[in-house]
């Protein structure tokens, strides 16, 4: 048997939410790539919405939207990733312990920082008692969440499977992440992301939520198989890692049309990618998708997000290519990496 | 030989422990048989509340730590960092393991919640000191640093489940193996005592300022702990491989969602039932063979209704001989659920359960009671754990003889 993608909505830096078809206008930004946010109010009280994070607000509104989507009242499973969970509630209540060197605190940020919360919600907004936990293992947090459903699959554990993830930017994690070097010094734009010869990347946010379903009555997109690795620098030993999956896919990189690369403006980091563009990947059409949704954790949520939706209406948009080498569009595959740490691949493939 | 729906069966081989009672597994077991427990006043975290509330610290400076772990101090590596180095080489050295047999076919499953947060609370108002917490606050760090320090690189994750993480990160290392990923797993979990926790939960008024009282009807709330512990799974093919026997057998294993509240549980207990349920028909197990239950038990007064409440429904009212082992180390968060595994599986190899400690009277709602001695040479073949978190995370494990 195999998972597809039932349902997907995203809440990213570009107009994405709700949305049936791809945006054809690009959101463009200077270093910060900050979401566009709906509306909450059909999710959140005035009181909740006042108490709740933005990553809280963007992901419990993605799932919700997502299984109404689906048409699925109560999934089999509830799977999610976060790199750090609510972190503007971490950042609150670290101040506020701090600054009054550990006064009294209301609980609110304690609970509302947990990595957990967004399950828990959902859970409890459906009556869900089934399988619900929570990665959170930096920027594969998605990719094994994705791990865990086709395995829940493979087990008969599951049909319908919510899974997702979410990561915020704060103004406060942002400066840090300069001062530690992640993020770049100084501007750099939508247009400055590819080629960039400077370390540091652009900063970003965002959520998404699938539904991944055992049946696949609309043609959908079915995602294949993901793995990832811990850490590689050797270029020669990353295309054996690749090459590795996809023959255990019974495929070989010939067979894949498209890749959809993780290049975020970082010199050091994408160094891999346009190494693998030279060579290993050259049959295949180069695509990115960070300078439309930024650097964060889970950043892969909104490149399946836009994959899926690349899959299923059969057209690649200008706007996410760097190059093309060929002219098919029935399977992609998403590679990210973190300057050699946490290698990921998904790959998914169009149903017809 | 595989279980009757051709899954793999899953063994542990080692363990490695590090809590408020004792530095290995050696001198842990030495407390749990002498009913000593390493609760008391606060000493190592510096904190205004110092003397206002009774935790269960390791009793080791980070110096004391690195030291122990092999780990150069200057790397100044968070103190849940250290920890972790320092069980997890237990629990390598327990198995027998190779290089080779780390480094291949093995992955590394960890469980956190706070992750660096003490090194994070030490330099956030002045990162111009050392910008290092921005890399080492993440839960995925530490393991990103173990994976690395093994040279694990096949599959290394970290789970942050609340309070059921460790518990979590078994089950799911245990269906690793099952499904045929992996020959072996390397599954710990760590949390450290930080003011972000302690400040956090006292914020919820569920801290005890005494030592706890779980199951009692007088009990106040959590002792937080801190500490770090592994356990070796290994399928059954590695064992033949390698040549080595098994000390327990991870039969069981079911993750539930209570979906009732963010922090509190359900008064009939419906989370923890379910979770109960499907773990024992998991292990093709019934009630009455269960030996020994050693509960999440945090001694708050949500938690052990609502746990009491399930176990009550799926034992009949007919509990097996059961404890919570959070009187001797407090509640270890993160490392919580794979701290008690551990606390069972010796219980498997030396047939013994453990009483509470400071238990006086029994709660009114129900007919049962903790164990308030310590049982020895009695019959235990199946050890049932309990570890759940907030958000209505429950995960319950069964370790099995062999």
């Amino acid at each position: 048997m195999a998972l597809y993608i039932k349902a997907a909505q995203a809440i990213s830096p570009q107009d994405t939410f709700l949305k049936s078809e791809l945006f054809e206008i690009v959101n463009s930004y200077d270093s910060v790539f900050e979401c566009v946010l709906p509306s909450f109010k059909k999710y959140f009280s005035p009181i909740e919405s006042r108490r709740s994070n933005k990553a809280i607000k963007m992901g419990y509104s993605c799932a919700l939207e997502t299984l109404a989507e689906a048409n699925l009242e109560s999934p089999d499973a509830i799977i999610t990733g976060s790199g750090l969970g609510g972190v503007s509630d971490t950042e609150k209540l670290l101040n506020t312990m701090l600054q009054t060197q550990e006064g009294t605190l209301s609980p609110t940020p304690f609970i509302q920082s947990t990595h957990n919360i967004i399950g828990a919600m959902v859970a409890q907004n459906k009556k869900c008692h089934n399988y619900n936990v929570i990665y959170a293992h930096k920027t594969v947090s998605f990719e094994h969440a994705l791990m865990d459903a086709l395995m829940l699959e493979a087990e008969s554990s599951a049909k319908e499977i919510l899974a997702g993830g979410y990561d915020e930017l704060t103004t406060e994690n942002y400066n840090l992440k300069k001062i530690a070097g992640k993020y770049k010094k100084e501007s750099c734009t939508t247009s400055d992301i590819l080629h960039s010869d400077s370390d540091g990347s652009i900063a970003g946010e965002g959520s998404a939520f699938f539904v991944l379903s055992t049946e696949n009555s609309e043609n959908n997109v079915q995602v294949v198989d993901v793995a990832t690795l811990s850490f590689e620098n050797e270029i020669g030993n990353i295309e054996n890692w690749i090459a590795s999956f996809l023959s255990q896919n019974n495929l070989d990189i010939s067979d894949i049309d498209n890749v959809m690369l993780g290049i975020n403006g970082d010199a050091k980091g994408d160094a891999c990618y346009y190494s693998l563009m030279g060579s290993y990947f050259n049959s295949c059409n180069y695509l990115y998708y960070k300078h439309l949704c930024g650097e964060y954790d889970t950043a892969s949520t909104f490149a399946l997000w836009m994959s899926n939706h690349i899959l299923k209406n059969k057209s690649i948009p200008e706007f996410t290519v760097i190059k093309r080498n060929n002219s098919n569009i029935n399977n992609i595959l998403i590679y990210n990496q973190e300057r050699g740490s946490n290698h990921a691949l998904i790959l998914i493939k169009a149903s017809s | 030989m595989q279980n009757s729906k051709g899954h793999k069966r899953v063994f542990t081989t080692g363990m490695g422990i590090i809590s408020a009672i004792g530095d290995n597994v050696e001198e842990t077991f030495q407390s749990l048989m002498q009913k000593k427990s390493g609760l008391g006043k606060i000493e190592y975290l510096e904190t205004v509340h110092k003397d206002s509330f009774v935790v269960g610290e390791v009793k080791k400076t980070d110096e004391e730590l690195a030291a122990l772990a092999g780990i150069d101090p200057q790397l100044e590596y968070p103190r849940s960092t250290l920890m972790l180095h320092i069980a997890a080489k237990q629990a390598i050295l327990d198995a027998g393991l190779t290089t080779d047999e780390v480094e291949n076919d093995t992955c590394l499953v960890i469980a956190t919640n706070v992750g660096g947060m003490n090194k994070t609370e030490k330099y956030y108002m002045s990162p111009e000191e050392n910008v290092d917490f921005i890399e080492t606050h993440s839960c995925g760090y530490s393991t990103d640093v173990l994976s690395r320090n093994l040279h694990i690189k096949g599959y290394a994750t970290t789970f942050n489940t609340a309070c059921s993480s460790g518990a979590t990160a078994i089950m799911h290392a245990s269906r690793l193996l099952r499904n045929g990923k992996f020959k072996r797993a390397i599954v710990g979990g760590c949390d450290s005592l930080c003011k972000f926790s302690l400040n956090g939960f006292k914020s919820l008024m569920i801290l005890d300022q005494e030592h706890c009282k779980p199951f009692d009807d007088n009990r106040v709330g959590i002792n937080l702990g801190e500490g770090s512990a592994f356990v070796v799974l290994e399928s059954e093919d590695s064992l033949k491989e390698r040549n080595v026997n098994p000390i327990a057998e991870v039969t069981g294993y079911a993750n539930t969602n209570d979906a009732f509240h963010a922090t509190a549980s359900s008064p009939n207990g419906e989370g923890a039932y379910l979770c109960m349920q499907r773990a024992l028909k998991f292990a093709k197990l019934n009630p009455e063979d269960i030996d020994y239950l050693n509960v999440h038990g945090t001694a708050t007064e949500n938690n052990d209704l609502s746990e009491g409440m399930g176990i009550k429904r799926v034992f009949n009212g007919n509990p097996p001989l059961f404890s919570s082992t959070k009187c001797y180390t407090g509640h270890t968060t993160g490392a919580a659920g794979v701290v008690e595994s551990v606390f069972s599986v010796l219980a498997i190899q030396n047939s013994v359960a453990y009483p509470n400690l400071q238990f006086e009277t029994p709660m009114k709602e129900f007919d049962f009671a903790p164990l308030t001695e310590l049982k020895t040479e009695i019959s235990v073949n199946h050890v049932m754990t309990n570890s759940f978190g907030f958000g209505g995370n429950n995960t319950t494990l069964i370790f099995s003889k062999v």
